[in-house]
């Protein structure tokens, strides 16, 4: 095995356990159904999509 | 507050190994979303937010949190957050003049009540906005994720509201201060007002008779390595000789140990506060409907000895004027002159050492308040008497009201019958 290959092998290792270590994010892998209340809510990408629209009405106490 | 942007006001955030909301707050999940907020799911966006759709669900609380949380509900309806029973008093008492309270507050005119329901009532508050979201009073939004929080957050939810008057002061936002012993010993409001806030207090006129409030001499604090312990009230001369009675004599503890706080002069009953506070005017002593915010700290005189122990007390000018309902329709308040605009203060600011106490380089604090700069000694003696010397300016004193309400202060401002300083003023 030449020098390289061990240099990419030791950083996709890096790579790999930094991938699993951190917060995937904010939009799970798997979660609940797209259509559903909290498929949206879950979604960052989603909400700020729609949420625009929605402005100042969202301000309830929940 | 700067409020959140709209998305994250209602994002749920799903972190590592949590799939669903059932993993942030499982028993709530339980409930589902549509049982509580209406609309419909799985549906498109318009289908799930269509006109059955609720914000708040806890704005219905016997609807919607009773099925789990019925004692709760059932006392905390006429609680003092939910009803602002010390506004409901006030009102009544310059409306409709001072043996008046919360009670009567039904026999104000309708503008003053519908405008009170439509406006006050609107952050004095539902479940949520203490353990879901952020109060209306910043717009809203989630603060963990809906999860539901047993333990209001302090800086999203007490404070969301008790902004001016109890975060500024606490943790030092005027220029000046130092921020609260308390603050700096890492209490949380919590932590002192153990007090219950769903309690029915539809018995308590203002939230300074609400019963169990924190109070300086509470055994559990305060206490010192003395054995047998040394009483607060007499660990000190100074203490001894200013200690806060129910007769009327002495110090509220404030006098000595708070520092300057905002003060008011009007309300926001114009709907101000629904596109955030901010002045409308600059001038203090105008006394009209502007809105005008100015750190002060002054000493007044204590005139409600019932209520409050000790002769003097701390007052901070509080934000009403005579016309400050005109918004809703009601011009002047009839009997304005009934309750006084400079109102008993508990500045959340507290120090040992404040300008008042500076001993600091052989300084007597007594040089901060006594009038003509006498000093007293323990066996009743007095020196350093320069007739000459002015009031100390920490004083309320007649000349420094409003002009427009100097009846209403009548009670409270200082004057020398009041300080009875013998044998000149006696």
């Amino acid at each position: 095995m030449n020098n390289s290959l061990i240099r990419l092998t030791i950083v996709a290792g890096i790579q790999a356990a930094l991938f699993l270590g951190c917060d995937p994010g904010t939009d799970p892998v798997t979660g609940p159904e797209p259509n559903t209340c909290e498929g949206c809510h879950t979604s960052e990408t989603t909400l700020k999509k729609y949420a625009p629209a929605e402005g100042e009405t969202g301000v309830g106490g929940g | 507050m700067a409020p959140l942007e709209p998305w994250e006001k209602v994002f749920i955030e799903l972190r590592r190994d949590q799939n669903s909301f059932a993993d942030i707050d499982p028993v709530h999940a339980l409930v589902g979303c549509v049982n509580c907020h209406g609309g419909n799911e799985p549906a498109s966006f318009e289908e799930a937010h269509d006109t059955t759709l609720v914000h708040d669900p806890s704005a219905d609380p016997e609807q919607n949190c009773s099925p789990c949380h019925a004692q709760i509900v059932a006392t905390n309806k006429n609680s003092m957050h939910t009803m602002a029973w010390g506004e409901r008093t006030t009102i009544a008492q310059r409306e409709l003049g001072a043996g008046n309270d919360h009670t009567n507050f039904d026999e104000c005119p309708a503008e003053l009540t519908d405008g009170f329901e439509g406006e006050c009532t609107s952050c004095h508050t539902t479940c949520g906005q203490c353990h879901v979201s952020r109060p209306n009073s910043v717009h809203g939004g989630f603060i963990d994720s809906h999860e539901f929080n047993r333990i209001p957050d302090q800086n999203n939810n007490c404070t969301a509201c008790h902004g001016s008057r109890i975060k500024i002061d606490y943790e030092a936002g005027l220029d000046g201060n130092y921020p609260d012993v308390h603050y700096n010993i890492g209490k949380k409001c919590l932590d002192c007002h153990t007090e219950d806030f769903h309690a029915d207090a539809s018995g308590a006129a203002t939230r300074y008779h609400l019963e169990g409030l924190p109070t300086c001499d509470d055994p559990a604090c305060h206490i010192d390595d003395d054995d047998p312990p040394v009483a607060l009230e007499a660990r000190n001369q100074y203490h001894q000789q200013h200690w806060p009675e129910d007769d009327g004599a002495g110090l509220s503890c404030y006098v000595c140990h708070s520092q300057p706080y905002y003060n008011c002069n009007s309300c926001h009953t114009g709907g101000e506060w629904k596109e955030g506070y901010g002045p409308t005017g600059d001038d203090i002593n105008e006394g009209g409907r502007d809105y005008v915010e100015y750190p002060d700290f002054k000493i007044g005189y204590n005139y409600d000895q019932a209520l409050h122990k000790g002769k003097w007390i701390v007052v901070r000018h509080i934000p009403v004027s005579v016309d400050s309902y005109e918004p809703w329709g009601h011009s002047t308040l009839l009997s304005f002159d009934d309750r006084p605009t400079w109102e008993y203060s508990s500045p959340h600011n507290i120090r040992l050492y404040t300008a008042q106490t500076d001993t600091s380089d052989g300084a007597y604090c007594s040089d901060n308040c006594h009038m003509h700069g006498v000093r007293y000694a323990a066996d009743g003696t007095n020196s350093n008497f320069n007739p000459s010397a002015p009031v100390p300016d920490i004083y309320l004193i007649p000349d420094e009201v409003i002009a427009a309400e100097t009846a209403a202060n009548q009670p409270v401002t200082v004057t020398t019958e009041r300080v009875s300083c013998s044998p000149c003023h006696d």
